[in-house]
């Protein structure tokens, strides 16, 4: 078994995390576009307020270009460019294959510029199901695979507080959290959300993870 | 000049029947998989795939062969020299080379004076750099890479494309498998760890060769660290795995240089160093690869004197040559470098990759006067050799033409047990016609290098 650092550990969470921030948010943007057309025109406002940003846009098209392109911190290309910083941060541990899936994104969003329709958005999501294929068969039970998807059922958890703002819609979710927790660290804490006002609850999700990796040693 | 063989009419007769509309494959893989070597341009972090060229160098087995011999009897002799340097300093005391030569190189670390490596391997991985001579059709050395020879993990990343693109090639010519240079590296690494884990040492992600830290650290199942995922506690080196634990590292494949290795004992400013780790090696408590003070050996002056330790320490004369080099500290050679400028290449000893390269006959009046003050006031500073025309390579900078081009070729050894020579290497070229420098970051490309027998 290879050990894992806690800057590889640290890069594996954050993969998993972006990569489903990328897939969510992708998806999303789908969905709002389709509205924006002709049935909801602030369909698409909403979305970003939940994810604090106020978008101002002219029609779907346009709306379409600044999701993927242009806004702040929630982009589909600032999003995947987090994505392949911890990709490249552990490629010494996840498959070249899966690695290229992420990093073909970034061409494909970041370099080439070449993805603008909703169908370019569900190629890309295609090419994500290959990374998370990939890694599944490749990493399987490994303290690697098990942190990417640590990573990802906290994006997951925290999506959803800020997408629907219910902490009870959540529970399953943190039962698989903290199953996934106790395989990678018998000493884990569990997460304990119940009735947590919805800010409290975002926060304690995003800080578990400092309870996993042991950053100062 | 190119220089044809069989094996390369052979390698053509394919070539050109191959589907052109395939070899775009080869640039999309390099591009997919980010096999990048990055650039600073202006200050500015630039990250581009590594120029390549499918047109590979070609060199018959039994010429393979020789170079082989030569190669393990040159590193087999760098090897005893830094043993002998950082020990009993005989070939000194026995006047084989100047003492001043030795003690006056900034390379040289006389603090490192008596400690001992384990299994007296001090030269792991070496990169020879050679080029072949059009003039005598053999082949010499340019340069000794002790230090941190980068390149190997392009041609081992590009060969498993090229097989799955264009396999008509490797099932037509014999040529050598080169994929088990990371096997090779992971039993040297093992034969000399102290105890404990392997890892490669990377400076970060914003190296231009992080690619191949990555790519070296996976294929031979090492943990790739950087100073943060490392510390010293007592003696001994520890990696700070993520779930609180310290495992201590055995051997320590390091890509970075002397100067930044320890902020304790060399440069105080390094940001990428491991504090306390010179003490370690010191103590014998883990394997340096390469170890300390190998720039000593790799000193464009100590160039020079390879011949003479060959014969020296192994009773044996040299199986490829040196170029033809003066070295101005020795009076007559100062006279015949300060009166024949214009036909010699001149390089200052402390610099490398490119740098510091100058080429008399592309120097003005100006400023030949100048570095001849230079060269006057510090003798020691500079080496000249006598400009070699080796011969050119051919490109395929579009389908329907060959170009050739200046190339060289770095040989890969590495000391364990035994001395391997990874039978490939990474062929560079420049990218513009007449340019003599090849090195990666001058803006050179590479090639794959096939051994066909």
């Amino acid at each position: 078994m290879k050990h894992l650092s806690i800057r590889t550990a640290d890069s594996l969470y954050w993969l998993g995390r972006y990569a489903q921030r990328f897939e969510t948010v992708a998806r999303e943007i789908n969905r709002s576009f389709d509205l924006i057309i002709d049935v909801d025109n602030d369909a698409g406002k909403r979305l970003f307020e939940k994810l604090d940003y106020d978008v101002h846009y002219m029609s779907a098209r346009d709306f379409i270009k600044q999701a993927i392109q242009e806004i702040p911190f929630s982009s589909l290309a600032y999003i995947i460019q987090n994505a392949r910083e911890n990709a490249i941060a552990s490629r010494d541990t996840i498959s070249d294959h899966a690695f290229s899936c992420i990093n073909a994104i970034y061409n494909r969003i970041v370099l080439e510029k070449s993805i603008q329709t909703p169908l370019d958005i569900e190629e890309m999501i295609r090419e994500l199901d290959r990374f998370w294929g990939l890694i599944s068969v490749t990493l399987n039970k490994s303290q690697a695979y098990r942190l990417i998807q640590y990573g990802q059922a906290i994006e997951i958890l925290d999506l959803e507080l800020r997408l629907y703002g219910d902490t009870k819609l959540v529970s399953l979710d943190v039962v698989r959290l903290n199953e996934l927790g106790r395989s990678i660290d018998a000493r884990y804490v569990p997460l304990v959300l119940n009735g947590s006002p919805l800010l409290e609850a975002i926060e304690l999700v995003n800080t578990k993870i400092t309870t996993l990796i042991h950053y100062e040693i | 000049m190119t220089q044809s063989t069989p094996e390369f009419e052979h390698f053509l007769s394919l070539y050109n029947a191959i589907d052109k509309r395939k070899i775009p494959q080869l640039k999309s893989f390099m591009d997919r998989f980010a096999v990048n070597f990055n650039l600073y341009k202006e200050n500015t972090f630039v990250e581009r795939s590594f120029p390549f060229d499918m047109i590979p160098r070609i060199i018959p087995k039994a010429e393979f062969v020789q170079l082989e011999r030569g190669l393990k009897q040159r590193v087999h002799a760098l090897n005893l020299f830094l043993n002998d340097i950082y020990g009993e300093q005989k070939i000194l005391k026995e006047g084989i080379i100047p003492s001043e030569f030795v003690y006056s190189s900034k390379a040289y670390l006389p603090q490192f004076h008596g400690t001992k490596t384990a299994k007296n391997i001090r030269t792991h991985i070496s990169g020879i750099d050679l080029v072949k001579n059009s003039a005598n059709d053999r082949w010499t050395i340019l340069e000794d890479n002790l230090r941190v020879p980068s390149g190997a993990s392009y041609p081992l990343s590009i060969r498993q494309a090229y097989r799955k693109i264009f396999p008509e090639f490797f099932e037509e010519m014999q040529i050598e498998k080169i994929r088990y240079y990371p096997e090779e590296l992971a039993k040297m690494m093992n034969y000399v760890s102290t105890g404990g884990i392997n890892v490669v040492l990377t400076p970060g992600r914003y190296n231009s060769a992080f690619y191949e830290h990555s790519f070296l650290a996976k294929s031979t199942q090492s943990v790739l660290a950087t100073n943060q995922d490392l510390v010293v506690l007592g003696d001994k080196l520890y990696l700070k795995s993520f779930n609180g634990e310290h495992i201590q590292v055995g051997a320590m494949y390091r890509r970075l240089d002397d100067e930044f290795i320890d902020p304790l004992e060399f440069n105080p400013t390094s940001l990428i160093g491991v504090a306390g780790l010179a003490n370690v090696y010191r103590a014998g408590n883990v394997a340096l690869i390469n170890s300390i003070g190998n720039g000593i050996a790799d000193d464009k002056g100590i160039y020079y004197f390879v011949p003479q330790m060959i014969r020296y320490y192994l009773g044996e004369e040299p199986l490829i040559d040196n170029a033809p080099t003066y070295l101005p500290y020795f009076e007559a050679d100062r006279a015949y470098v300060l009166a024949n400028m214009e036909k010699l290449v001149i390089k200052d000893v402390a610099e490398a990759g490119g740098y510091g390269v100058l080429f008399g006959h592309k120097m003005s009046k100006a400023q030949i006067e100048e570095l001849k003050a230079m060269i006057i006031k510090e003798p020691r500073r500079f080496i000249a050799q006598e400009l070699i025309e080796f011969y050119d390579i051919d490109c395929s900078f579009d389908a329907a033409t060959l170009t050739p081009r200046k190339s060289d070729l770095r040989c890969y050894v590495v000391h364990g047990e035994e001395i391997y020579v990874w039978p490939s290497g990474l062929t560079r070229y420049a990218l513009e016609e007449g340019n003599y420098l090849v090195n990666s970051s001058q803006g050179g490309g590479f090639k794959d290098t096939w051994i066909v027998g």
